[in-house]
C-alpha cells in the first residue's frame, strides 16, 4: 500500500484467510449493529422532541430555562421591561435551599445574568431586581 | 429568515475553509481540492472560531463583514495558489458511497427538524455558552464587565471563547439573539465533523468500512442527545475526533498536510474547553510515543497550538480569572488528596462504564479496544499505541479531576460523566476504520511475504 509507514518493519504475523474474513465481517457487522441500535434508540426521541418542542409558544421558549428551574417568569419579565443595554443592576434574593453545587439564590442570580443581558449584573447598584421564592 | 442567515454564515465559513486548504497544504491542485473539499467546512469553522475568539480579546467584533472578507480573501488567494494545476476529473461514485451519503443525509435532515425547534433550557447551555455568545454579540468583544465580572463567576469564566465566538457570529448574522435557531449550529458541527472524517478516510479505508463507521457516529444516541443540549462537549469531541483522524493518517502516511489539519483541529479543541488541553496533551503524547523520530514537525505543531491559545491565557492572567471547578495545584495538597484517593478508582470505573454503554455510544468503544488488541497482536505499533495513549491518558486525567475538585464528587461525577468522555469515544471512533484497514493490510502483506518466502524455499 503506497505511503504505508507505521514506523515498524518487523515481519507481521498473518492469520488464516478465513479468520481474517470472519474478523472483517465482525467489524463491519459491529459498526452496522451499532448504527442500528442507535437508530432504534434515537429516532423515537427525535420524533418526541419535535412533537413536544414545536408546540412551544414564544413566551415558553423565552422562559424555557427558568421553567426548567421552577422560577416564576413574571418578575423577570417586569424587571427586564425597564432595562437598557449596559444598565447596571443588582439582585436581591434569599440564599434558599442548597443544591448539589450552588444554592437556589445563586441559581436565580445566574439566570438573571443570562436573562437580563445586555444589562450587566453587579454586586451593588441603584436598580435592584428582587426575587422571592414562593 | 434567521435560519437562512445562519446557514449563510456557515456557507461563508465553508468557503473560507475551502480557500484555506491550499494554504494548509491539503490541496496542491484543483484535483486535490475537489477530493479533499470535505475538510473545508471543519477547517473554516475552526479557523473562524479561533480568529473571532482571539479578536474578541482586543475589542474587534467579528460579523458579516469580517466573515465575508475572510471568505473572499481565503478563496481568492487559495485559487491563486492553485492556478495552472491539475483539474479535477469526474469519477462515478460507488453504489456504497451513494447509499452511505443518502442515509447520512436522511439522518441529518431528520435531526435538523428537532434542532430547529429545541428550546435553550439546559443549565450550562444558557449559563455558560449562550450567555457568553450573547455578551460577545451585544458588546462586540470580551468586555471584562461580564467576562471577568465577579457576578459572572458561575459562567466558568476561565473557559476559552471559540464556541461563544461562533455563536456570536451567528447572532450577528441573524441580527438577533435567537435561542432557538442557534441549535442548528450544533447540528452543523456534526455535519462538519462527518464531512471531514469522510474526506480524511475515504482514500485510506474501503467504503464498506467507512460508511458504517460514520453512521455509527452519527446515530450514537449520545451524539444526538448531547448536541441538542447546546453544550460544548460534543463540538469539542467532534473537532478533536477530526484532529485524531488526521493525526492517525499522518502516522500511517507521513503526509505533512494531515499533521497540519490535526494541529488546526487541536488548536480548535484547546480554544473550545479547558478539558480540550487534556485531550490534546494525550494526542500529542501519543504522537510523540508512536513517531518519536518525526519529532520536528510535531514540535512545530505544538508551538502553533500553544501560540493560538496564548492570547486567551494572557487575558485570563491579566484579569486574574480562576476556575470555580478545580485547580490542578490541588494535586499537591497531599493531606486533602490522600483522603480522596478512593474517588480515583470510582471515577475511573464510572467513566469506563459510560464509554462502553451501548445505549449511549453503541459499540464504538468496544470495537476500538478489540482493534487495538488485534493491531498489537498482528504486529502493528504506531496506530494502536496512539489509540491507547489517546484513551488512557484523558481517562485517568478526567478521573483525577474528580479527586481534586472542590465539589462533592458523586454529584459532580453524576452530572458530568456522560459528556466528559465524549472526546475519548469519538477520538477512538475516528481511529477505528483506520485501525481496521491497517490490520487488514498488514495481514495481507504478511500473507504475501509468506507466499514469497515459501516460493523461494521451493525454488532450487
Amino acid at each position: 500500500m503506497a505511503g504505508r509507514l507505521q514506523g515498524d518493519s518487523r515481519p507481521l504475523r498473518g492469520a488464516p484467510v478465513r479468520l481474517r474474513l470472519v474478523a472483517g465481517t465482525l467489524v463491519v457487522a459491529g459498526l452496522l449493529g451499532s448504527a442500528a441500535l442507535g437508530a432504534v434508540e434515537v429516532l423515537p426521541r427525535v420524533e418526541d422532541g419535535i412533537a413536544r418542542d414545536s408546540k412551544l409558544t414564544a413566551a415558553e421558549r423565552r422562559h424555557a430555562a427558568g421553567d426548567r428551574l421552577g422560577l416564576d417568569p413574571a418578575p423577570f419579565d417586569r424587571f427586564r421591561a425597564g432595562l437598557h443595554a449596559r444598565d447596571r443592576y443588582a439582585v436581591d434574593v434569599p440564599a434558599g435551599a442548597k443544591g448539589p453545587f450552588i444554592t437556589r439564590g445563586e441559581v436565580v442570580r445566574a439566570y438573571s445574568a443570562f436573562f437580563f443581558l445586555p444589562a450587566i449584573q453587579v454586586r451593588e447598584a441603584d436598580r435592584v431586581f428582587h426575587y422571592r421564592f414562593p | 429568515m434567521r435560519v437562512v442567515a445562519l446557514l449563510g454564515a456557515n456557507a461563508l465559513m465553508f468557503v473560507a475553509g475551502l480557500g484555506l486548504l491550499p494554504w494548509l497544504g491539503v490541496a496542491r491542485s484543483w484535483r486535490e481540492l475537489a477530493a479533499r473539499s470535505g475538510l473545508s467546512y471543519v477547517c473554516g469553522l475552526v479557523a473562524t472560531g479561533i480568529l473571532a475568539a482571539n479578536l474578541a480579546l482586543i475589542h474587534v467584533s467579528f460579523g458579516w463583514i469580517a466573515l465575508s472578507v475572510l471568505a473572499v480573501v481565503a478563496a481568492c488567494t487559495g485559487a491563486w495558489r492553485l492556478r495552472g494545476t491539475e483539474r479535477p476529473a469526474w469519477r462515478r461514485p460507488t453504489w456504497l458511497t451513494l447509499a452511505g451519503v443518502a442515509v447520512l443525509a436522511a439522518v441529518l435532515v431528520e435531526f435538523g427538524r428537532a434542532f430547529a425547534v429545541a428550546p435553550l433550557n439546559r443549565y450550562d447551555a444558557w449559563a455558560i455558552w449562550a450567555l457568553k455568545g450573547h455578551a460577545l454579540y451585544a458588546f462586540g468583544w470580551a468586555d471584562p464587565a461580564v467576562f471577568a465580572g465577579a457576578e459572572y463567576r458561575f459562567a466558568n469564566l476561565d473557559y476559552p471563547l471559540l464556541l461563544p465566538a461562533l455563536e456570536a457570529v451567528d447572532f450577528r448574522a441573524m441580527g438577533a439573539f435567537d435561542t432557538r435557531v442557534i441549535h442548528l449550529q450544533f447540528l452543523l458541527f456534526l455535519v462538519a465533523g462527518l464531512l471531514a472524517l469522510a474526506a480524511l478516510l475515504r482514500d485510506r479505508v474501503p467504503p464498506l468500512l467507512l460508511w458504517p463507521s460514520l453512521l455509527a457516529v452519527a446515530l450514537a444516541p449520545a451524539v444526538f442527545d448531547q448536541l441538542l443540549t447546546a453544550y460544548a462537549d460534543l463540538p469539542l469531541a467532534l473537532i478533536f475526533a477530526v484532529g485524531v483522524a488526521a493525526a492517525g493518517r499522518w502516522l500511517i502516511t507521513n503526509e505533512r498536510w494531515s499533521l497540519t489539519v490535526a494541529a488546526l483541529c487541536f488548536a480548535g479543541a484547546l480554544l473550545t474547553k479547558n478539558e480540550g488541553s487534556l485531550f490534546v496533551l494525550a494526542a500529542l503524547l501519543g504522537l510523540f510515543a508512536a513517531a518519536r523520530e518525526r519529532w520536528r514537525p510535531l514540535a512545530l505543531a505544538v508551538a502553533v497550538d500553544v501560540g493560538l491559545l496564548l492570547p486567551w491565557k494572557v487575558y485570563v492572567r491579566i484579569h486574574d480569572i480562576e476556575s470555580i471547578n478545580y485547580s490542578l495545584a490541588d494535586s499537591f495538597d497531599v493531606d486533602r488528596i490522600s483522603g480522596r484517593l478512593g474517588v480515583l478508582r470510582i471515577a475511573f470505573h464510572t467513566l469506563g462504564g459510560e464509554m462502553v454503554d451501548p445505549l449511549k455510544w453503541g459499540f464504538v468503544a468496544p470495537l476500538m479496544v478489540l482493534l487495538v488488541i488485534a493491531g498489537l497482536v498482528t504486529g502493528l505499533r504506531a496506530l494502536p499505541l496512539f489509540a491507547l495513549v489517546l484513551t488512557i491518558v484523558p481517562w485517568v486525567g478526567l478521573s483525577w479531576i474528580y479527586v481534586i475538585s472542590q465539589f462533592e464528587y458523586s454529584s459532580y461525577l453524576d452530572s458530568t460523566k456522560e459528556r466528559v468522555i465524549a472526546a475519548i469515544v469519538l477520538g477512538g471512533a475516528a481511529l477505528t476504520p483506520l485501525l481496521a484497514t491497517e490490520i487488514w493490510a498488514s495481514a495481507l502483506a504478511a500473507r504475501a511475504s509468506g507466499r514469497l518466502r515459501s516460493d523461494a524455499e521451493r525454488t532450487p
